[in-house]
């Protein structure tokens, strides 16, 4: 087997039992990575359960292509069953965590059960181990990395040694809670942090030293040398590397559809001092790559990462909050509590819009509510539960503004009319991260027409990259035939780009059908004030996209 | 290409390095072909005092008794610890070994290669180059 390492790992926390088996016959079907693991999640679990049982398990997932070094390749998908919104979810950790899982000899790992006291999984090659984590409970997630490194005498191992953690939220399963590794959250990891925590799963820890063998690797470095020279002479990329994901920031701006003071204003003057070039120049330190990505859009400052624009903007201007310097500061209290950087963002807003604990601007108690939330003060019992909690629990809801249970990220969906048809029908609530289709848009941002046809095939191809363990983020500067390339090499199989499409559709239809038998109908939509109250003269125009959207992906009107 | 009066090096520069790490999989590709695994790479990106060092694999060092590399180096208020930062190949670290039987690793530019070593030319953010010195 090439490319794959053929190996699961399945760990039954509640009889402490551990065991190696084969990966399931139809991995060919489904790649790996988020495919694969939502293949088997949805025929092991039953979609009615609540997530915070001990049915429900995490399924932890590299593709063929993840740790390889093709371009890109770094992703581990987890697919859990979310507490914030009911529905399938699927996160993507980035950094080093995937490519060791891999170096380990292990394509998944499935996490089943419930531990009765704390535990840490460690993974050695074949030597895996549940350890007691009592003393790592409660701390935050920076200093759980250091202590497990600090355990390990050889300075050497303890570098190799990646780490996926949770966080205090994560530990008191508080549904806003997300993972950390390395420093840096999960991305789309909203609602993973309690399921770790309820399970009573303080960390992984894994280090590897199996080869990864492939098919042809002539061919394979032939085929990354050409995306690498590709990258070199894309002048976008080069922007991409310098400014990361703020690349988007002064177009965003310029049309007015960052999300102002919790979408209630349009954006006014002041945030135009907000610029990439001033964070580059002040802030950021270096860039940041994750594992074998000559794009390297990450940022690094003097202390840990900058956040990328989505969670930069919920920390910021969504709670008109316009210092940099401030919302880094927050940016880092969630890391350290193992916070979702959006969605405490968006339920901070809302709380900010009602005027209850807090009021738009004030950094000073935005700062040291954040901190309160982490550590489970007693604000942390309404905030911690979302923004829809709050909304309901202060009997105001239309002033909750996102789609099944989760805020839309800060992005005017009646600004930018096809990224308003994706929060509607993700399959994890409202997300931009399963169908990027902001940088296209930009050039025609009010239009609807073609925006079904550009949504689908943005979902099916993220889809089908996370599932080969690439960075969706790549599909911006690379053509998808170059990861088949990269793939067919790696694998000795020939993929044929129509059935790898076909592939990221059946992915979409497993999601959507598992989120049916949870009970989540009819619920493609997008919040009322987005359709009705418009900004700038604009409105989302989500039904006629929807009725499109509808016919192209084959599904009658409504379920 | 190569005259009699020049000799290639690779030009390390630590502050264009984002970590990346794909000069490992690279080093490791080409020696082994069809093997991907960095514990067999010639090249070893170090983490330390918040940056990112590339290290070549230098020549084995047998004696380490009178290694002058176990110094602790301050830059701008940031402490370094040389011996993580030694390219060296040597008994007391865990790198730089082939995996398999336990030899020494040293960095071989990949041979006499037309289109130079694997890991400059995988390296997208300019932290590893090929500079010709000549005399």
């Amino acid at each position: 087997m090439y490319g794959w390492q053929g190996k699961v790992l399945r760990v039954d926390l509640s009889k402490g039992l551990i065991k190696r088996e084969n990966i399931p016959e139809t991995y060919q079907s489904y790649l790996g990575g988020r495919g694969l693991a939502t293949k088997i999640f949805s025929e092991e679990v039953d979609p009615s359960i609540n997530p915070l049982s001990e049915e429900n398990k995490i399924v932890l997932a590299t593709g063929p292509l993840t740790g390889t070094g093709a371009s890109s390749g770094c992703i581990c998908s987890i697919v859990t069953k979310s507490p914030l919104t009911n529905t399938i979810t699927c996160g993507q950790a980035k950094m080093y965590f995937g490519a060791e899982i891999k170096a380990a000899g292990y394509d998944l790992i499935i996490i089943e059960g419930k531990s009765n006291s704390p535990v840490m999984l460690s993974i050695q090659d074949e030597n895996i181990e549940l350890l007691p984590a009592d003393y790592l409970w409660g701390e935050t997630t920076l200093n759980t990395e250091n202590a497990i490194r600090l355990a390990i005498s050889d300075p050497w191992k303890a570098r190799e040694t990646r780490i996926l953690s949770i966080g205090p939220a994560g530990e008191r399963a508080e549904p806003i809670s997300t993972i950390i590794t390395d420093g840096l959250p999960v991305k789309n990891g909203v609602g993973i942090g309690a399921i770790f925590g309820i399970k009573g799963l303080k960390a992984i820890a894994i280090r590897g030293t199996r080869d990864i063998d492939l098919a042809y690797g002539k061919g394979f470095i032939e085929a990354v040398s050409s995306s690498i020279d590709t990258l070199k002479e894309s002048e976008t990329s080069k922007e991409f590397s310098d400014f990361g994901t703020y690349l988007l920031l002064e177009p965003l701006v310029k049309i007015g559809a960052l999300g102002y003071e919790n979408f209630s204003r349009a954006t006014p003057e002041t945030v135009f001092s907000l610029s990439a070039k001033v964070f580059k120049k002040e802030i950021w330190k270096r860039n940041r790559g994750c594992f074998s990505c000559p794009i390297a859009c990450l940022k690094q400052t003097k202390l840990g990462f900058f956040p990328e624009i989505d969670e930069f903007i919920s920390l910021g201007p969504l709670c008109d909050i316009i210092n940099p310097q401030v919302t880094l500061d927050a940016y880092r209290i969630c890391i350290e509590y193992g916070l979702d950087a959006v969605e405490i963002g968006a339920t901070m807003a809302c709380a900010m819009q009602l005027q209850e604990y807090l009021t738009f601007g004030k950094t000073q108690a935005f700062l040291e509510t954040i901190k309160a939330s982490g550590r489970g003060e007693e604000i942390a019992g309404i905030l911690n539960k979302g923004a829809l909690y709050l909304a309901r629990h202060f009997k105001s809801e239309d002033i909750f503004l996102g789609v099944k249970g989760r805020s839309i990220p800060p992005f005017d969906p009646r600004i930018i009319q096809g990224i308003g048809l994706q929060y509607a029908t993700s399959n994890f609530g409202a997300t931009h991260l399963t169908g990027f289709t902001l940088i296209e848009e930009l050039k025609d941002p009010s239009s609807i027409k073609g925006k079904a046809k550009l949504v689908r095939d943005y979902q099916d191809r993220t889809a089908i990259l996370e599932s080969m363990g690439i960075c969706p983020y790549a599909q911006f500067f690379l053509p998808l035939t170059i990861f088949i390339e990269m793939l067919n090499q790696a694998t000795g199989l020939d993929f044929k780009e129509e059935k790898i499409l076909k592939m990221g559709e059946d992915i979409y239809h497993i999601e959507r059908l598992f989120n049916t038998n949870a009970g989540i109908k009819n619920e493609d939509g997008l919040p009322p004030k987005m359709l009705r109250q418009p900004v700038n003269g604009m409105i989302s125009k989500l039904d006629k996209m929807l009725k499109e959207y509808y016919e192209l992906r084959g599904l009658g009107g409504e379920e | 290409m190569r005259n009699k009066y020049s000799m290639y090096r690779i030009m390390v520069d630590a502050n264009k390095c984002t970590g990346c790490r794909h000069c490992e999989t690279a080093c490791s590709l080409t020696h082994y072909m069809d093997k991907v695994n960095y514990h067999r790479s010639r090249v070893r990106v170090v983490g330390e005092g918040g940056q990112f060092f590339p290290l070549l694999a230098g020549p084995y060092v047998p004696d380490t008794q009178e290694c002058a590399s176990k110094l602790e180096i301050v830059i701008d208020g940031v402490v370094y610890d040389q011996c993580m930062l030694c390219r060296a190949s040597c008994p007391n670290k865990s790198i730089f070994k082939e995996p398999d039987i336990g030899i020494p690793l040293k960095c071989d530019f990949c041979g006499y290669r037309e289109e130079g070593p694997a890991c400059v030319l995988w390296c997208k953010s300019g932290a590893l180059t090929l500079v010709k010195l000549e005399r």
